[in-house]
């Protein structure tokens, strides 16, 4: 229930910096995921929140009250490790009931919150086990209770999904979703996988190299990318990067092996640019066997049928472009056919990782 | 592997055989220099050498532990042998005490801070008992004159747990070592100050660890010799191992002494009860000794 | 002037956690330091003199440098007793060590039944005291009372003399029975503590008991192996107590038992050369410390 500011926020370990003078403010009461690969400073992020790390230089702020120096068990903050780190020599109920009992609750007010919150997560038949009885999933959520129990200012969440299975995963996403909406906590969730952040973030930071590349809501960063990096992090199947030069007279983009006109609305706006990286995603781009106006002739590569839609990979040259398309399409590998570029769907980077349009 | 052939010819069950041949001999070189200590020790009439006993009695067991007074050997005078167990005892408690105070401070910091000398340190540590106690008789014996712990149990037990130290304190970081860091940083970030987290969460978990440095700083205690022989001159304060010394030797080299063998053999029995209880008791925490390897940087 | 002690007062706060953290090690160090460096590098330092327990060089001592360690080498008896003790330390390694995994052996691989009355009975030579072990084992040996003649008698076969009379093997012997559970109980820990799995997967693939052994235990206790090998001989190279017990307080003269503490004690008491004993200490004490960093190059594997 606390709004969380992060002031230039650098850390070094020894000679590695890990932090690059992040700035990030966490609204009240949202649920925030750090994004990105692994090795971006984002646990790191979280460790400094916590407290179990200290910045080199800058300043955390939760609300007004500058924190650089509040110890860990003065903050009121909760956090799930990717390990889970249940106390193997307690059962369940003493694990879930150990924040209360630090705080030194009266024992029926902790019996009563911990029965609560087993009954939420679903594991209330599991109080009297130890952890090493129990499954993947099951210690997930009793690591949650233990965070949850103390109805916390701050949730923080270290790739806590990182070791279920797969429907494993996609299940206890939501009710991460759901607990933190119910309980009204400020949360901070990390995570390296971009279909998880899109999921459940109200919004995104993504990092990379200990340094902010951006950070909005899912669809801000769906839509509207910053940069190259971003652009290509987020969406299944990524957005299709492609090289190609800006000749401002004859206002084309050469790709090499064809080449696009370039809207007039648009022309104005890559004025200066000459080499440019130009973003496409799979779904804006249409395919079909007879030429259509504005298409460019690719070579079919291979195919992915998916189901519910397929993939097709085209390549030219020294390009190769991913396509979504309805399953009715069908084509052989080798097979020339023909695809437009929705030019009011495209992103254009100037090589430098910088955004041009849309 | 002419060898595995020919057991599969035999088939495998004679190997088990094989087996109880080996351990009963292995038994008997074990049990049998010790049948004439049990022998003697509920012997009515108990002699230097095996004999079938014209009776048993356990009345030299009785004798040892009422603080009879026992005659024969070289001492001056009666020796009162509880008093050896008792004085034994309060120095292998005592040297299990302060080990285990001192081996858990310093154990823990050792695992859990970090610094660029930190191999140097454990290393040197390890080899701080480098010297034979032998050659530092004069030495010891003068510094713990200065020190006042000259005919002093307390004095006995702080010297041997110094020596036991080394091993213990490089037996339990490697306990420490293995817990992880998690554990500890969700306790803090539960409430605990550090304090209040080493005693709920780490201390239960190094269970194994320190029964195995109890068990051995005890037997450090339990089985003093050299350091009692520095450092005790009044006979009161005898330990077990001492006072038997004083019956059994005189001159050293002779042997065959006139002793009451007796009660002497079933102080014996009574000596090894402590070691063979407190082993069976830990024996699983025993087998999980993970000697402690140098940090790999 | 006040900025400095503002800064180290922040500092100190700031830090408060590794501070304490360092200084709880601090009363390990210092035991450690007091009653074990101390009197070591006193004793080192009575080796580079020549004084004496009494007499005229109790008070007239003087510093001599190298001169013991010079008279050592020179002195015959000293690699008479070096001969000695290494063929003491060698012999009883190998014994102390093959009965010793024998019984770790009995204790976990084995199929026999019973470990813990097994695990008691072996451990008992170590659990009686350390006195009693010369007068057990004498009461075995001796040729006209003693256990094993008693034994041979009662089956009508002739007494023997066994070794009573040869000394330096009657030490071994007692060593080694005496000294089995080191081994026993450093291997029994590193027996159990090889995971099921590997076992398993050999009995998947079909393996014997016997090339189980080969295969999958033999190379993975190979580390606590030769750290025991030299913890046998770190141990056996001080030996001292039965050695003094068999010998008394002057070298016996066909000097069959002067192990080099022996001889250490001799000199530095008998002879009245202290100086000279604590010489013959350190070496000792050098070849410790050898075995020691030998011991943790092996740890650091």
């Amino acid at each position: 229930m606390v709004e969380i500011t992060l002031e230039n926020l650098t850390k070094y370990f020894g000679s590695v910096k890990a932090l690059d003078n992040l700035n990030l403010k966490i609204h009240d009461k949202e649920l925030m995921v750090l994004l990105g690969p692994s090795g971006c400073g984002k646990t790191t992020t979280l460790r400094i929140i916590a407290g179990l790390e200290k910045a080199t230089s800058g300043h955390l702020y939760f609300g007004n009250k500058l924190m650089d120096k509040v110890p860990v068990r003065e903050r009121n903050v909760s956090m799930v490790f990717q390990s889970y780190a249940l106390f193997p020599h307690m059962k369940v109920f003493d694990n879930i009931a150990f924040p209360l009992v630090i705080a030194k609750y009266p024992k029926d007010e902790i019996k009563k919150r911990v029965k609560e919150i087993a009954e939420i997560l679903r594991i209330d038949d599991l109080l009297d086990r130890k952890p090493h009885q129990l499954s993947g999933g099951q210690q997930q959520r009793v690591a949650l209770g233990r965070a949850l129990i103390r109805k916390p200012t701050v949730l923080l969440l270290d790739e806590p999904l990182a070791n279920l299975d797969a429907k494993l995963r996609v299940e206890m996403r939501s009710e991460i979703k759901r607990l933190q909406r119910s309980f009204e906590s400020t949360a901070i969730y990390v995570t390296h996988d971009q279909v998880e952040a899109m999921s459940i973030a109200d919004r995104i930071a993504v990092l990379k190299d200990g340094q902010l590349q951006q950070v909005g809501t899912p669809d801000e960063l769906y839509h509207h990318p910053d940069n190259i990096f971003v652009a290509g992090f987020i969406g299944t199947p990524s957005m299709n990067l492609l090289d190609c030069s800006f000749d401002e007279e004859k206002g084309i983009l050469d790709f090499g092996s064809f080449t696009l006109d370039v809207p007039e609305n648009i022309k104005p706006l890559l004025k200066g640019y000459s080499e440019v990286i130009v973003g496409i995603r799979a779904r804006d781009l249409q395919v079909s066997k007879e030429k259509m106006p504005d298409s460019i002739p690719l070579e079919v590569y291979t195919i992915e049928p998916l189901g519910e839609e397929t993939i097709i990979i085209l390549s030219s040259e020294n390009v190769r472009i991913r396509v979504v398309t309805h399953v009715e399409f069908k084509a052989d590998i080798g097979e020339k056919v023909w695809v437009s570029f929705d030019l009011n769907r495209m992103h254009i980077f100037d090589k430098k990782t910088e955004k041009a349009i849309l | 592997m002419a060898m595995s052939g020919i057991l599969k010819k035999i088939g495998e069950p004679s190997y088990t055989l094989l087996e109880y041949v080996v351990l009963i001999t292995l038994m008997m070189y074990v049990l049998t220099p010790l049948l004439w200590l049990l022998e003697t020790s509920v012997n009515t009439d108990p002699v230097p050498y095996l004999s079938i006993p014209k009776g048993i009695t356990i009345d030299h067991f009785i004798a040892v532990l009422t603080n009879r007074p026992i005659t024969g050997g070289y001492a001056a005078h009666p020796v009162y042998m509880t008093r050896w167990i008792v004085n034994s005892l309060i120095i292998s408690g005592t040297t299990m005490i302060i080990v285990i105070i001192l081996a858990v401070l310093a154990s823990y910091s050792l695992s859990r801070l970090r610094f660029r000398g930190k191999n140097l340190l454990m290393t040197l540590i390890l080899l701080s008992g480098f010297m034979p106690r032998m050659a530092m008789i004069l030495p010891l014996f003068q510094l713990c004159r200065t020190l006042g712990l000259v005919d002093n149990l307390i004095g006995v037990a702080i010297v041997v747990a110094s020596g036991t130290l080394p091993t213990q304190i490089w037996i339990l970081k490697g306990f420490f070592d293995q817990l992880p860091r998690d554990l500890e940083e969700q306790a803090w970030i539960c409430g605990c100050d550090r304090v209040s987290a080493v005693f709920r969460i780490i201390l239960p978990n190094v269970g194994p660890g320190l029964a195995v440095v109890a068990f051995m700083s005890f037997l450090s205690g339990w089985g003093a010799f050299t350091i009692p022989l520095i450092l005790i001159r009044r006979e009161y304060l005898f330990p077990i191992s001492l006072g038997i010394a004083s019956v059994f030797i005189h001159n050293p080299g002779e042997i065959g002494l006139v002793v009451d063998y007796g009660p002497t053999c079933a102080l014996a029995v009574l000596y090894a009860i402590p070691s063979i209880a407190l082993y069976i008791l830990l024996r699983e925490r025993l087998m999980e000794i993970r000697l402690a390897r140098l940090e790999v940087r | 002037m006040n900025l400095k002690v503002l800064k180290i007062k922040t500092w100190i706060r700031d830090n408060l956690d590794q501070i304490v953290l360092s200084l709880l090690v601090v009363p390990a160090l210092v035991l450690i330091f007091t009653f074990q460096l101390i009197p070591s590098a006193w004793t080192i330092w009575f080796s580079l003199t020549d004084i004496a327990l009494v007499g005229k060089k109790a008070l007239n001592w003087s510093f001599v440098g190298l001169k013991n360690y010079l008279d050592m080498i020179t002195d015959i008896d000293f690699w008479r007793s070096m001969n000695v003790t290494i063929q003491y330390c060698a012999v009883s390694l190998v014994l102390r060590f093959t009965v010793g995994i024998l019984a770790a052996l009995f204790m976990t691989l084995s199929k026999v039944k019973g470990k813990i009355l097994i695990a008691a009975i072996f451990l008992l030579p170590s659990a009686i005291p350390g006195i009693m072990h010369p007068y057990v084992w004498i009461s075995m040996l001796e040729p006209k009372y003693g256990t094993l003649n008693t034994i041979l008698k009662f089956f009508g076969l002739p007494p023997q003399s066994w070794t009573y009379g040869a000394v330096v093997e009657s030490l071994i012997m007692i060593n080694t029975w005496a000294g089995y559970t080191f081994t026993m109980i450093l291997m029994a820990s590193a027996f159990k503590s090889i995971p099921r799995e590997y076992y398993e997967v050999a009995e998947i693939y079909g393996a014997s008991r016997w090339q189980k052994f080969r295969k999958v235990t033999l190379p993975l206790i190979k580390f606590p192996l030769i750290l025991c090998l030299i913890l046998i001989f770190k141990e056996d190279i001080d030996d001292f107590t039965y050695a003094y017990m068999f010998t008394g307080e002057s070298p016996r003269p066909d000097f069959k038992t002067e192990l080099l503490s022996l001889y250490a004690y001799h000199k530095a008491f008998h002879y009245y050369e202290l100086g000279f004993g604590c010489a013959v200490g350190f070496v000792i004490a050098i070849i410790v410390f050898v075995l020691t960093l030998l011991q943790l190059r092996v740890a650091r594997v």
